[in-house]
């Protein structure tokens, strides 16, 4: 009974990621990040280009607003897509869920916070020692962000017992200090790191769709 | 009487039935779920599923919403904070338990 119990929680946790599209929400969130706030909203010639644009000052603004605002728009569009998508396929054959609001527990994201604040305080403490390129900074915080992620995914596998948040939070966590080589443009840093994660996040969403979408008449819990 | 006999007539009666120990531990993990998802994870036929949330929902463990997807009728149910407060309760008595009888057995 106990056992029996322990189970059904913990399936109940397993069902907002069972069929990938939590992880596609993500990956496509990550890639709208990149491409927008790091070829786009960091990019001077489209600043420049807009500026230059003979046209009112107010539209200049919604040119302004939208390159900084759409991924926002987009990211928040991705949750109502992905409730529509599961409304047809997984909640229509096994049930609607609506996930706890914490789906990592605490105890991980502070543990997540702390590896973020470490990782910057090594970082500014090893600037006299390493020969540091004009976005080194920049690049330290890309890779604490990397190592929070990367943290609380495995903490999240841990809590969910969901074996590929283990592996994409490892592989993620030790492909994350590539980034220090990119110290020459932060455009590039910030697009090659939201963008690696991004396809982490979408092969591993695709992956499991692609072993879901054939047997979704069945309650299966895909790991 | 025994300690462990102790505990388990300490246990919340409610929560304690197989069926509504099902109902509550599905619901203590998420928000809210509707009535198809409890049905496929507990096994628990439709009638004697209604009457155990109903039972619930007169303890007031939890709460039922009932309305409409298109033309057909949809139930979801969540628990009430004094339902997960008390199946937090349980579920740690229940763990002591279980560790109890594994560490003496």
């Amino acid at each position: 009974m106990v056992h029996d119990a322990e189970e059904l929680i913990l399936k109940t946790r397993q069902y907002e990621f069972v069929d990938g599209l939590r992880d596609i929400q993500l990956g496509i969130s990550f890639f709208v990040m990149g491409i927008f706030w790091y070829a786009l909203a960091l990019n001077p010639r489209i600043w420049i280009f807009i500026l230059q644009l003979e046209v009112d000052k107010w539209i200049r603004t919604i040119a302004f607003s939208l390159i900084l605002g759409l991924p926002v728009l987009v990211i928040l569009a991705t949750l109502p897509l992905m409730k529509w998508v599961r409304k047809r396929w997984l909640w229509k054959q096994t049930g609607m869920v609506n996930a706890s609001r914490m789906v990592v527990p605490s105890r991980y994201t502070l543990f997540a916070v702390l590896v973020f604040v470490a990782t910057v305080a090594i970082g500014i403490w090893l600037i006299p020692v390493l020969q540091t390129g004009e976005f080194y900074m920049w690049n330290v915080i890309l890779l604490a962000t990397g190592w929070s992620f990367a943290l609380t995914l495995v903490g999240m596998s841990n809590y969910v017992k969901i074996r590929r948040y283990m592996f994409i939070g490892i592989l993620g966590g030790l492909v994350s200090p590539a980034i220090l080589l990119f110290q020459s443009s932060m455009q590039a840093a910030g697009l090659i790191f939201l963008s690696g994660w991004g396809l982490l996040l979408l092969g591993s969403g695709i992956a499991v769709v692609s072993q879901a979408w054939p047997h979704s008449k069945e309650h299966s819990h895909v790991g | 009487m025994s300690d462990e006999i102790k505990a388990i007539n300490d246990f919340d009666r409610l929560i304690h039935e197989p069926a509504r120990l099902a109902i509550m531990a599905v619901l203590f993990a998420c928000d809210s779920a509707d009535f198809k998802f409890i049905q496929n994870s507990t096994g628990i036929t439709k009638g004697n599923l209604s009457a155990h949330l109903r039972k619930l929902e007169a303890g007031e463990y939890l709460k039922i919403n009932k309305g409409f997807k298109g033309n057909y009728p949809h139930t979801t149910c969540a628990l009430t904070r004094t339902g997960r407060k008390a199946f937090a309760r349980y579920r740690k008595q229940y763990l002591a338990l279980a560790k109890q009888f594994t560490e003496e057995g």
